[in-house]
């Protein structure tokens, strides 16, 4: 078996949504994928006009092509590996149960929005709200892993729950914005307003951040934590590998106290 | 346009037809005897074999108002979960437990229902509720305006003012906000939660206004039999949810001193106090009370496990509520001078030990009631489940070892502590056509809907019968509203815009004189914007009809 492809085959006229895509990969024969309707805009199209189709490993499936315009792109993807060569649209992985997702280019907005567990690495840039909220939910992202070795857009971890989301460049303005607990690391700096209304959560930044006045200060301390987290990351690689090889202690901000005020910004040189 | 429905089974309990093999005809929209001389059968619909009903009333469903708005705009997880899609005829919509006013219409439609009413409409919120009823396609609408803790009707209670005067304000409320009836919510309840009271007894005095609970059904029943408005006081009663509160709503039946209420959603105020948990049924009780007050009529709120989200102008009670809620969110909130309204999302689960009694409580009461004519089949749309569950709750009713089948799944000390086990009563299609029929049209004073006698509506819902009551209610053969066919097994193919149903009691203009005044210096419209006129009210129907119910006696107090 060889994984399944599909490669673009021309430049889309309109948004692509392609979360039909898994949930039909699990009810229907792979002969009948190419019937599959999707939307673009407001128009139906069938999969088979636009992609070409090669393989039959539904568990291996790679997207080839500028996707920059195909919106939800593994939405609810519970298992198996799913590879996109190229940029991605909104809402990548929305609402992922379990499994893997590689992005080699950059992606928008909403990524791993309401991600539940699995993982994703997207090689480039990623848009807002990156692990975020779904607009209008009450929680974003709940758990599982995103790692980006680009950088992350504004409102990177709004009212995250649970999980990791490791970038290694920088972050946007009002980053974990609203963040109800879980993890974020940032290693090129965070823009203004960081941590803005987090009620709990760690918010881990290396280099420029512009904290608060809502945020206390509670000095530099060498946290045992803060070691294993990183020895946990060396294998991610990059920039990533050689935060373990030396102690960092970490400046302390607890906050937002116009919120729950049970956060933390840390940030380390 | 003649049609006629051939050989189909008519049940019909207004004029006692169970199952006689009969013709049915259909004249521009109306029922009628037969073909004239020489006239033609332009469509002949072969139905022998299926059952024929008039089309479904709902009598008690929040299909419009600010509630069911704030609903939708709270619940975005509610419309991304259950998105329907546009096709030729339908526009989109969504909305699992709040529905979009087109889902809804559609929804309720292919289900053969032909007219749902809205049970609260705030009459600060009126033109809000007829814009969104006027919205919903396709089914007949028509609302209760609510009254008991707005301002004006208190003051004049507290200052003693005779019978006429409110009789007046109440018909000067139902007239300017074009409503079918009346209803009280938490009697001076929601008026006490604003002075921070959060419980108020039947006989416990209104802090501020020195009024009871008990004043003021009596003065509304007493209000709206004088006015001989139809549909008798609608009395969603005090003390909703709390273990206990099967007494107050005892008292609340003897409160009314004999002139006829409807109590709504009883099944929650049905509740006693025994067991471990200190919460139990109280159903038979409750039932024992309505067969013997022929005055009384209920419908049951029947919940159902799943998500669903609970709005009700109760803000006393959803203020309570709001720490059970699924997802965590909430709205309390105060509206003008008239009340309040609370929405909390819920979700009602089976292995919990309060969901599973309520869920047996219902039925319960559903069972003990021993005349149809005075139970009404309710899920409190949306606040026990969505009204689609209607089919599922049929079943539970017909069909006693699929009941037992279901009770053996939920919360192993709720069923010990039902008696549902034990009952053996199962309804019959002939029981289900009055209390989804003939009894609403009866208790609401639609002569021409709810029964299949010639100068009805052409409301005709054809079921094929099928050994799975669920099967056959969720999807009729036909539905057809004013003589079109509106939906076919389960589809809707023809979208058509239902009527406005109103009364107009007779008042005496002189109460605008002192309204006009308390209008100019307490609420935020002025009088002549507030009032809603006939053509207006045509308008927002969307295409619908106003149809104006007479006034007439409906009985005398007991």
């Amino acid at each position: 078996m060889s994984a399944l492809t599909l490669t673009l085959r021309e430049t889309l006229p309109g948004r692509l949504d392609l979360s039909p895509l898994l949930p039909a990969l699990l009810s229907q024969a792979l002969a009948d994928l190419p019937k599959l309707v999707l939307r673009i805009d407001t128009q139906d199209v069938c999969l088979g006009d636009l992609f070409t189709l090669a393989g039959d490993d539904a568990q291996d499936l790679v997207l080839v092509g500028d996707l920059s315009r195909v919106d939800r792109i593994g939405a609810g993807l519970a298992g198996g590996t799913l590879r996109v060569d190229g940029h991605a649209g909104a809402y990548l992985g929305q609402g992922m149960t379990g499994g893997s997702l590689t992005v080699t280019g950059d992606v928008a907005a909403f990524a791993a929005a309401a991600l539940r567990r699995g993982t994703i690495t997207i090689g480039g840039n990623a848009g807002d709200y990156l692990g975020g909220a779904l607009p209008g939910a009450m929680q974003g992202m709940a758990g599982g892993q995103v790692v980006v070795y680009g950088n992350a857009g504004a409102r990177c971890g709004d009212r995250m729950r649970r999980g990791a989301i490791l970038v290694a460049g920088s972050l946007g303005a009002y980053a974990g914005s609203r963040m109800l607990a879980g993890t974020v690391l940032a290693l090129q700096g965070a823009g203004a307003h960081a941590g803005y209304g987090m009620r709990r959560g760690s918010l881990m930044v290396r280099g420029a951040v512009a904290v608060d006045a809502t945020f206390a200060d509670c000095g530099t301390h060498a946290l045992p934590i803060v070691q294993l987290l990183f020895r946990s990351w060396r294998a991610l690689g990059g920039e990533f590998a050689g935060l373990a090889d030396q102690v960092r202690p970490v400046r302390r901000l607890v906050g937002d106290r116009a919120a729950d005020g049970k956060g933390e910004i840390l940030r380390f040189s | 346009m003649l049609t006629r429905l051939k050989g189909g089974r008519i049940v019909d309990p207004a004029r006692g037809l169970d199952g006689v093999v009969a013709d049915l005809y259909l004249r521009d929209g109306w029922i009628v005897a037969g073909p004239g001389q020489h006239e033609r059968i332009d469509e002949d619909i072969d139905v022998s074999g299926r059952i024929v009903m008039a089309g479904a009333i709902d009598m008690h469903t929040h299909i419009g108002g600010g509630k069911v708005n704030i609903a939708r705009n709270m619940l975005p997880e509610d419309h991304r979960g259950d998105p329907v899609h546009r096709t030729e005829l339908c526009r989109s919509g969504c909305g699992h437990a709040a529905p979009s006013t087109l889902t809804t219409g559609y929804r309720y439609a292919a289900m053969g229902y032909t007219a749902c009413f809205e049970p609260a409409m705030l009459p600060a919120n009126a033109r809000q509720a007829h814009l969104e009823m006027g919205d919903t396609p396709i089914i007949d609408k028509g609302a209760y305006a609510m009254l008991g803790s707005d301002d004006f009707l208190l003051r004049l209670m507290r200052d003693g003012a005779d019978q006429e005067r409110i009789n007046d304000y109440v018909a000067w409320t139902i007239a300017s906000t074009q409503a079918l009836g009346l209803k009280v919510v938490n009697p001076g309840g929601i008026s006490e939660f604003k002075f921070n009271g959060r419980r108020l007894d039947l006989d416990q005095e209104n802090q501020h206004y020195h009024v009871t609970p008990r004043q003021i059904v009596h003065t509304l029943a007493r209000a709206l039999h004088e006015l001989k408005v139809p549909h008798p006081l609608h009395v969603h009663a005090s003390n909703l949810g709390v273990p206990g509160n099967f007494q107050t709503t005892l008292d609340t039946m003897v409160g009314a001193e004999g002139y006829p209420i409807h109590l709504t959603h009883i099944q929650f105020h049905s509740y006693g106090t025994e067991g471990d948990r200190r919460f139990s049924s109280e159903a038979a009780r409750i039932a024992e009370a309505i067969n013997r007050n022929p005055q009384i009529t209920a419908d049951v709120g029947q919940i159902m496990f799943g998500q669903t989200v609970t709005c009700s102008g109760d803000s006393m009670s959803q203020h309570r509520n709001a720490a059970y809620g699924s997802p965590r969110k909430s709205v309390t909130m105060d509206i003008e001078c008239d009340a309040g309204c609370g929405v909390v999302p819920f979700r009602y689960k089976d292995k919990n030990f309060v969901n599973a009694l309520q869920w047996a409580i219902g039925l319960e009461i559903f069972l003990l009631v021993e005349d149809p004519w005075r139970i009404f089949l309710t899920t409190d749309h949306p606040n026990g489940a969505p009204f689609t569950s209607y089919p599922h709750l049929i079943r539970l009713l017909m069909d006693k070892t699929f009941r037992r089948d279901a009770l053996a799944q939920i919360h192993p000390d709720a069923a010990a502590m039902s008696t549902l086990a034990s009952i053996e009563r199962e309804y019959s299609l002939y029981e289900i056509a009055i209390m989804t029929r003939s009894a609403p049209a009866r208790i609401l004073g639609l002569h021409d809907c709810g029964h299949l006698g010639v100068g009805a509506r052409a409301d005709v819902v054809v079921y094929r019968e099928d050994a799975n009551p669920e099967l056959m209610f969720t999807a009729p053969e036909y539905v057809f509203k004013n003589g079109t066919v509106v939906a076919r097994n389960g589809v809707i193919v023809a979208v058509t815009w239902g009527d406005i149903h109103v009364v107009k009691p007779q008042f005496d203009r002189g109460i605008e004189k002192s309204l006009g005044a308390y209008f100019e210096r307490y609420m935020t419209q002025r009088l002549g914007n507030f009032r809603i006129g006939d053509d207006e009210v045509r308008m927002l129907t969307n295409g619908g009809g106003l149809r104006v119910h007479a006034c007439e006696r409906h009985g005398s107090p007991a």
